[in-house]
């Protein structure tokens, strides 16, 4: 579990508003969250009129996250799954984030077990991007199915800390964005047929 | 990033247009762009990088120090290929330029590639995650708004590009190839097809849609390698160059190294057939993948007299980062290294007599 740091830190100013639940591939958020509180979740869920995502759930309202990328199931998963853990969570260790990166994934080396990545700093935006090569072991077993080149993720390190000891780690989180529907994609392809007329 | 202006504006440009053949490499440590000027002609942009502290075409702000009316001397714009560090920037060059024509490879002339711009244009995972098929995305529609239609001109193999009133000069493509063109659909509907799992950047493929090029002036003739690599099929990448009995004829007396200088864009061919034995070269870093190597600018010292890169490893940009998570980072035995270095130039002018001067900035440097 991610603490409050990691949601100021997701807002973007380039990032459109989470549009609604519907939207959601629910089976996802089953992975997530207890069946029960998935339900209540589809008849709560979000309000964006005012351009910004607010999770409702019973007497709560999660607004930490101002912007979500409409496309990022984890994080809308994430944030709700937080709120509704934060009771369990304070007996849990605490993680505190030192800093942040986004990056994603340039060249996987499957002869090293190894993958370079690029990374852009959000803890310090004006950093220059970087390029890190990770352990392909450091990826968890539930983002193998998205592991690939491309693929984006964030890279967390600071302390996990618990019963006033701190220890010094890293997370890294593979971003599970909604993939492109049949109709997106042939959407697409009529939108191509337009620039057609740039061609001789 | 200082460009070599001040003491050089003077001999390579007159009231806004090129006073003799000029070629300036510019090189941040992941990328390149190139402007060629052509005495009479005008000028020609070849790729694109922007600047990472003004975010501006690093090619633009040099023609605006050079002349206030320079950028309206832009004939032609080129993207050899659609890769990120190649055309970062290149649709403001053709929204802010509006007399500059488009080139690009053929090979992304098809429906497939045409839908994975369009699918991929709205996805931007996080700011400053950049991607190569977004940025086509918005040189198409900046081209599709100019009032009237500027048609997109396809590059391929041995086809002239542009050809001077007073016939001195000429830009020809040398790739892709027939076969490149052919089966870069498939590349590009494998690459559609891995957006429906989950969105995500879309990763660079192999180079064999890049457009390699031949410039020939009065006196020397000079190859611009793009990224063009080398394959085990005789139909693509050099192979299919070297192969190509209908290209230019001549030897190149300098050369811009294709792909970085790795080994899978080397052909012993194009050296022996192509360059002259006492060529000058250049190389442009890409700190991703560590290229240049050591091993590579072994392997180009037999090929090349002399080799100048445009940025070093040494001279990365400075990331900022508190103590406490540098010490994190290290007992996690991450490497984490700044990809940008301060953007070199190179400017090789020539005279009309055929001499040439090779003129670096701070952050080039000549390797041998």
């Amino acid at each position: 579990m991610l603490n409050d740091t990691f949601y100021d830190s997701i807002n973007d100013k380039d990032a459109v508003p989470f549009d609604s639940l519907d939207a959601v591939d629910s089976s996802y958020f089953s992975k997530k969250l207890p069946t029960g509180d998935l339900e209540n979740i589809n008849h709560h869920v979000l309000d964006s009129t005012d351009n910004r995502t607010h999770v409702k759930y019973d007497s709560w309202t999660a607004s930490s996250t101002k912007k979500i990328n409409p496309h990022d199931l984890d994080v809308a998963a994430e944030l709700i799954a937080h709120r509704l853990q934060s009771n369990e969570r304070k007996n849990a260790p605490q993680w505190l984030v030192q800093n942040k990166w986004v990056g994603y994934v340039s060249h996987i080396d499957n002869e090293k077990g190894e993958f370079t990545a690029r990374l852009q700093d959000v803890t310090q935006p004006d950093n220059p991007q970087e390029v890190a090569v990770f352990p392909t072991e450091d990826v968890s077993e539930a983002d193998y199915d998205i592991f690939s080149e491309g693929a984006t993720f964030t890279w967390s390190v600071g302390y996990s800390i618990q019963n006033k000891s701190k220890v010094r780690g890293g997370v890294i989180r593979f971003s599970r964005f909604k993939g492109a529907s049949e109709k997106s994609i042939a959407d697409a392809k009529k939108l191509a047929e337009e620039l057609d007329d740039l061609f001789d | 990033m200082t460009y070599l202006t001040e003491d050089l504006a003077p001999h390579i440009c007159h009231d806004g247009k090129p006073d003799r053949v000029c070629i300036s490499i510019f090189g941040p440590g992941i990328g390149e762009s190139i402007l060629v000027g052509l005495p009479d002609e005008g000028w020609i942009i070849i790729d694109s990088l922007k600047n990472p502290d003004t975010k501006r075409p690093v090619t633009l702000e040099y023609l605006e120090l050079l002349h206030k009316k320079a950028k309206d001397n832009l004939i032609s714009t080129l993207a050899t290929h659609w890769h990120d560090d190649h055309i970062r920037g290149m649709s403001d060059i053709i929204r802010e330029c509006e007399s500059t024509d488009f080139f690009m490879s053929a090979a992304l002339n098809n429906d497939e590639f045409k839908t994975l711009a369009y699918l991929t244009s709205e996805f931007t995972p996080s700011k400053g995650m950049t991607s190569g098929v977004k940025e086509m995305f918005d040189i198409l529609a900046a081209l599709k708004k100019r009032i009237p239609k500027t048609k997109i001109k396809l590059a391929s193999n041995s086809k002239c590009l542009f050809r001077s009133s007073c016939g001195l000069f000429e830009l020809t493509s040398l790739s892709p190839s027939d076969a490149s063109i052919l089966t870069a659909n498939s590349e590009f509907s494998s690459l559609i097809a891995a957006q429906k799992q989950t969105r995500k950047i879309v990763p660079s493929s192999k180079n064999l849609d890049s457009v390699a090029l031949w410039l020939k002036t009065k006196h020397h003739n000079i190859l611009l390698g793009a990224d063009l690599e080398n394959v085990a099929s005789p139909n693509t990448g050099w192979k299919a160059v070297i192969s190509d009995n209908t290209k230019p004829l001549g030897k190149a007396s300098f050369v811009k190294i294709p792909h970085h200088g790795s080994q899978n864009a080397h052909n012993d061919d194009v050296w022996k057939h192509m360059v002259s034995s006492k060529s000058h070269s250049f190389v442009t870093e890409y700190s991703s993948s560590k290229l240049p190597r050591e091993r590579d600018i072994e392997r180009l010292k037999k090929h090349t007299s002399s080799l100048y890169q445009t940025s070093l490893s040494s001279q990365k940009k400075k990331v900022k980062r508190d103590k406490n998570v540098e010490k994190t980072i290290k007992q996690l035995n991450k490497t984490v290294k700044s990809a940008e270095s301060k953007i070199g130039q190179i400017l090789v002018i020539f005279d009309n007599e055929g001499d040439w001067s090779i003129n670096l900035n701070e952050h080039a440097k000549q390797i041998f």
